[in-house]
């Protein structure tokens, strides 16, 4: 009987795969892109030896290797094109993220691809992970006050692209309290 | 406003899952993966096979040094002489009953000052020492010799995760060699349960044990009682840890853990120490720690080994990967030293470049060794680190014990009054 890591992969794949390329869809815009994320960050979270104590673990593993894997692909991307045109001394121009076109996008997947990749993955960290600002910092090895401040632009730019009327209003999960054995 | 925008992410997120999940076949995907996954692991363990011959001769070398400054107080074996002999039959029903032949020690008081022992306890099976039953006024005799024993059964979870063990049991052992059986666990905390610290004013001691993955759990152990009472982190989100890792202790029983609370791969430290108790380690305010953009333990050559944690357990290292202009993706751009003792984090910026890199060993007590892997999986280059903050060298103990794959037998040994050794801390992984 397998045991370990690979029945942890099984298990996550056969019974969360689908979460995972939803989650990735929100980030990459496009469903083949998310289903190569998804690939890329299960290969990588399991082809190495690591504390992986359980499947929810290993779900949050891999949905952070694909957000971390998206904001610096996206940085790589911008990086990589202002090598180009200064190459070849041709005129800034606005650079669309890393996503290429997909026809078949809802409103909300449209509009997550006016954010700026770190925007979305605040924004679908907060309202789709469901984590804090303090997580989502953690999550995306950013600090606090960045991440409050893509979630208010990319709320505000989304709401703008949807036609939601309202304050952006930035709702905060429950957090905290220290019991036995240690301080949280 | 939020609420009604993240309602739509919620469902168009819900719509393409849906249809992702009607995309493939779920069951060959996960095959695909494990597949690629273990190949990917074997190519890592084929690279770092060759240095783990070199760590290991490293290390000999420095356990005969550490042996010599040591000196004698090193915690001794139990000896036959000192074993009581013994005569029931073993709870463990798979195992072959015991034989010690051993004689009881002569009752003349001897260095445990004992001159009549108490009754035997019942055998326990094979790998299991004859022992006393343990009566209170033994305490009164406990001090330095002495020592606490755990005896268990490790088991190979790829092997046969349900393979049948023995209940682990703790001892007392004696200066003369004489044990005292002090607890015996369920089935359920016997797998390769250890001795990872001796409170021995409190008469508790930390125990941990696998589960039938290479997970592990941990537990303060009653001494007197043989009651277990779980270790229990609450961690950011009130979120209880449900998995506790103990990663060093130092020679003045400095601990170090990390803890996992269900459902978020973000560890958290904590540390131990006897002034303190429980305490959130310094190590939490390092930037993103534990994620996969912030600091984290470095990554090392191979499972088990911990070379990130320096040999007498006082400091660990931590890497950052690079962030930024003119780094490169991979490149580990700060590292920080933890100071155990002092619960103290320092940083370097390290003046050699650092991409990719796997750390084999502490070539002194200031410096890393660390190799740059070439695509084909093997060292291209081994290169080293001088770091910032390292503490102070201290002694190294040199006994440690770890159970032998599929056999039972003594599995950790904590002298009283005496530094735990570090290697306790960490185990060969059987994955």
């Amino acid at each position: 009987m397998v045991g370990g890591w690979q029945s942890i992969a099984t298990e996550l794949v056969e019974t969360r795969y689908g979460a995972l390329v939803g989650y990735a869809t929100m980030l990459t815009g496009s469903l083949p892109d998310a289903e190569d994320a998804v690939h890329d960050a299960l290969m990588s979270t399991f082809g190495k030896r690591r504390d992986l104590p359980n499947v929810a673990a290993a779900e949050g593993y891999v949905r952070r290797a694909i957000a971390t894997k998206h904001v610096d692909g996206a940085r790589r991307v911008v990086r990589e094109r202002a090598a180009v045109r200064r190459i070849a001394a041709q005129p800034d121009e606005v650079v669309a993220g890393p996503e290429g076109v997909w026809a078949d996008r809802s409103a909300v997947e449209s509009a997550l691809m006016l954010l700026s990749p770190k925007e979305r993955a605040c924004v679908v960290a907060r309202h789709l992970n469901q984590l804090t600002t303090a997580e989502t910092a953690a999550f995306l090895g950013i600090a606090e006050g960045s991440v409050k401040r893509y979630v208010y632009d990319g709320m505000h730019k989304m709401a703008q692209a949807l036609a939601v009327e309202g304050d952006v209003d930035i709702l905060e999960w429950t957090s905290v309290s220290p019991r036995k054995g240690g301080v949280s | 406003m939020s609420e009604e925008i993240g309602r739509q992410i919620e469902d168009a997120a819900a719509a393409r899952s849906r249809e992702a999940a009607s995309r493939v076949d779920r069951s060959q995907l996960a095959d695909f993966i494990v597949a690629g996954a273990t190949r990917r692991r074997r190519v890592r363990a084929f690279a770092t096979g060759a240095f783990a011959v070199v760590a290991v001769l490293a290390v000999g070398g420095g356990t005969v040094a550490a042996m010599s400054a040591w000196g004698p107080d090193a915690v001794a074996p139990a000896t036959q002489s000192a074993t009581p002999t013994a005569t029931a039959t073993g709870e463990w029903s798979t195992s072959p009953p015991p034989s010690p032949t051993a004689t009881a020690p002569a009752a003349d008081g001897g260095l445990d000052g004992i001159a009549d022992y108490p009754a035997l306890a019942r055998a326990r099976g094979e790998g299991f020492p004859a022992a006393y039953v343990m009566e209170d006024w033994v305490w009164d005799h406990v001090g330095p010799g002495w020592s606490l024993e755990s005896y268990s059964l490790r088991i190979d979870p790829y092997v046969d995760p349900d393979q049948e063990v023995p209940n682990a049991a703790v001892y007392l052992a004696s200066p003369d060699g004489a044990t005292f059986e002090l607890a015996v666990l369920d089935r359920a905390q016997s797998a390769g349960l250890r001795i990872l610290s001796w409170r021995e004013d409190e008469r508790t001691a930390t125990v941990d044990w696998e589960g039938h993955e290479e997970l592990g759990d941990a537990a303060e152990l009653n001494l007197e009682t043989g009651a277990l009472d779980p270790l229990d982190f609450t961690m950011p989100g009130k979120v209880h840890s449900n998995w506790e890792l103990p990663l060093a202790v130092s020679a003045a029983g400095t601990e170090l853990w990390k803890a996992y609370g269900e459902g978020n791969p973000v560890p958290r430290f904590y540390r131990w120490s006897h002034d303190d108790g429980w305490t959130a380690a310094a190590v939490n305010d390092l930037p993103g720690i534990g994620t996969t953009a912030g600091f984290d333990l470095l990554e090392q050559m191979g499972p088990g080994v911990s070379a990130y944690v320096r040999s007498d357990g006082r400091a660990v290292a931590l890497g950052r990967p690079a962030e930024g202009p003119g780094l490169y993706v991979g490149q580990t751009d700060e590292i920080a030293i933890y100071d155990v003792d002092r619960d103290l984090v320092t940083l370097t910026k390290p003046t050699v470049m650092m991409v990719d890199p796997i750390f084999t060993k502490w070539l002194s007590w200031d410096t890393l060794e660390f190799g740059i892997q070439a695509a084909n999986g093997e060292f291209s280059s081994i290169n080293e680190v001088a770091v910032n903050g390292a503490p102070e060298q201290g002694p190294v103990p040199a006994d440690l014990v770890d159970g032998t794959l599929g056999q039972a037998g003594r599995s950790a040994v904590v002298g009283f009054d005496e530094a735990t050794a570090n290697g306790v801390f960490y185990r060969e992984c059987s994955c």
